[in-house]
């Protein structure tokens, strides 16, 4: 290496060291639990760093069950209400997140119940619905994948959708979703390979705009 | 994301994982998080109103329990222990009534007033260094000359008589037993002392003997 060349990479290589001397130190992240028994020791700051780290995922879990921004937004509120009134009690004897999905489980069936014109009516993104005849030329076929993804996770099954929803947004294991959705292991298994198997067939089916 | 489901299963579908996360891409609504966070901040405010909603009714009760204790104690506090906080005051009026008759050679006059700073000259002592032992000697003295007078002016006497034994003031100490007009003779002084024995009073006695030693030495003792 010349000595010019030195000079000109020493800015780079001194930059690289200094970023790495002073870099700060690795974000100590609490566990949600943690979090979770601050708040119920009166910390309103853990409380919304808990609720930063999961109201995405939530909403769009309950989004994709119910079609409906309304309704999805009534459960959200409906769930973390009942989050924070069970802080008194909570106990951190499973992951936050298989709590919290539970408790949203439950919100959504008793939703389904006290809705029953729910399954009939939906709001969610009318643009997205996959129209083939409206897509113009220029799409690509990664967006028309999408499209057909979410087309084919409206035309789901509610448990398979549930089961994958669960699978994707909360990152819930087997076992996990099982205990979310009240049943055997295998029968989450079985509902979340058919889920993915017709997804999967949904995004390779051959486009017909040529 | 769970790694249980890389672990024990082999469902997940890369492309179809992929293709869900570039799909879901919607963010909660800012209102609902307003909503969400202010029934949190609320809900932990009532909790902790609820936390310390009994500590005020307890501080008020303890205060008011603590009020009457003091006011009881002070209430049932001896008479002896109120003589205590009233005797600076006291004690000096003592000195200024006392000193001057003890300068003038006189024994005090025994009016209601001299037994009273004699008594607020006991309370005097008793703060500054004597003990119950010594106050239950004082007592007994007084006691003693109460039950063979009959008078206090014999009280407030012995009481006096009995400072020398334990070590009162000078003034107090140089008090003395016999009147002035028997120390002038000294069989009668002689008669004084021998009474003062008689009555137990050794201690007065003796003071008074060497006293009478001193004004009339041997040779001129009958």
């Amino acid at each position: 290496m010349t000595y010019s060349r030195a000079l000109r990479l020493a800015p780079f290589a001194l930059s690289h060291f200094a970023s790495v001397a002073y870099a700060p130190p690795m974000e100590h992240r609490p566990e949600d639990s943690a979090l979770m028994l601050r708040y119920r020791d009166g910390d309103v700051a853990a409380f919304e760093t808990l609720y930063r780290r999961h109201k995405d995922s939530l909403y769009r879990y309950l989004l994709r069950l119910c079609h409906q921004h309304a309704a999805a937004e009534d459960i959200f509120q409906d769930v973390w209400g009942k989050i924070i009134k069970s802080r008194a009690n909570y106990r951190p004897t499973a992951k936050f997140t298989t709590f919290l999905f539970h408790v949203a489980h439950n919100c959504f069936i008793d939703y389904i119940r006290r809705n029953k014109r729910h399954a009939d009516t939906t709001d969610i993104e009318p643009d997205t619905q996959p129209d083939c005849s409206e897509l113009p030329e220029t799409l690509t076929e990664k967006s028309l994948a999408r499209r057909r993804l979410d087309a084919a996770l409206r035309t789901l099954p509610d448990e398979q959708r549930d089961v994958f929803l669960l699978h994707e947004e909360a990152g819930l294991s087997l076992d996990e979703i099982a205990s979310v959705t009240d049943c055997k292991r295998e029968t989450a298994k079985s509902r979340l390979r058919y889920a993915i198997r017709k997804l999967r067939d949904a995004i390779d089916e051959p486009t017909e705009l040529s | 994301m769970s790694d249980d489901r890389y672990r024990t299963d082999d469902i997940t579908d890369p492309i179809v994982s992929g293709t869900y996360r570039e799909l879901a891409d919607e963010r909660t609504p800012e209102h609902l998080d307003h909503v969400v966070l202010n029934e949190a901040r609320g809900a932990a405010l009532q909790g902790h109103r609820k936390t310390v909603s009994w500590l005020r009714p307890a501080a008020w009760a303890t205060t008011i329990g603590l009020c009457l204790a003091i006011v009881l104690e002070i209430a049932d506090m001896p008479q002896q222990e109120q003589a205590v906080f009233d005797t600076p005051a006291k004690h000096q009026e003592e000195s200024i009534a006392v000193t001057p008759a003890s300068d003038a050679g006189d024994v005090p006059a025994a009016t209601p007033e001299a037994l009273n700073t004699r008594q607020d000259s006991a309370a005097a002592i008793e703060v500054d260094s004597l003990d119950d032992a010594d106050m239950q000697i004082i007592r007994e003295a007084e006691n003693r000359a109460r039950l063979q007078t009959g008078s206090d002016e014999e009280a407030g006497r012995s009481l006096l008589r009995a400072a020398p034994e334990f070590g009162l003031q000078s003034e107090v100490a140089a008090e003395r037993y016999c009147s002035k007009s028997e120390t002038g003779d000294p069989n009668a002084w002689l008669e004084c002392i021998l009474k003062l024995e008689k009555d137990g009073f050794h201690e007065a006695a003796r003071i008074e003997r060497e006293l009478l030693k001193e004004a009339f030495p041997p040779a001129e003792q009958p």
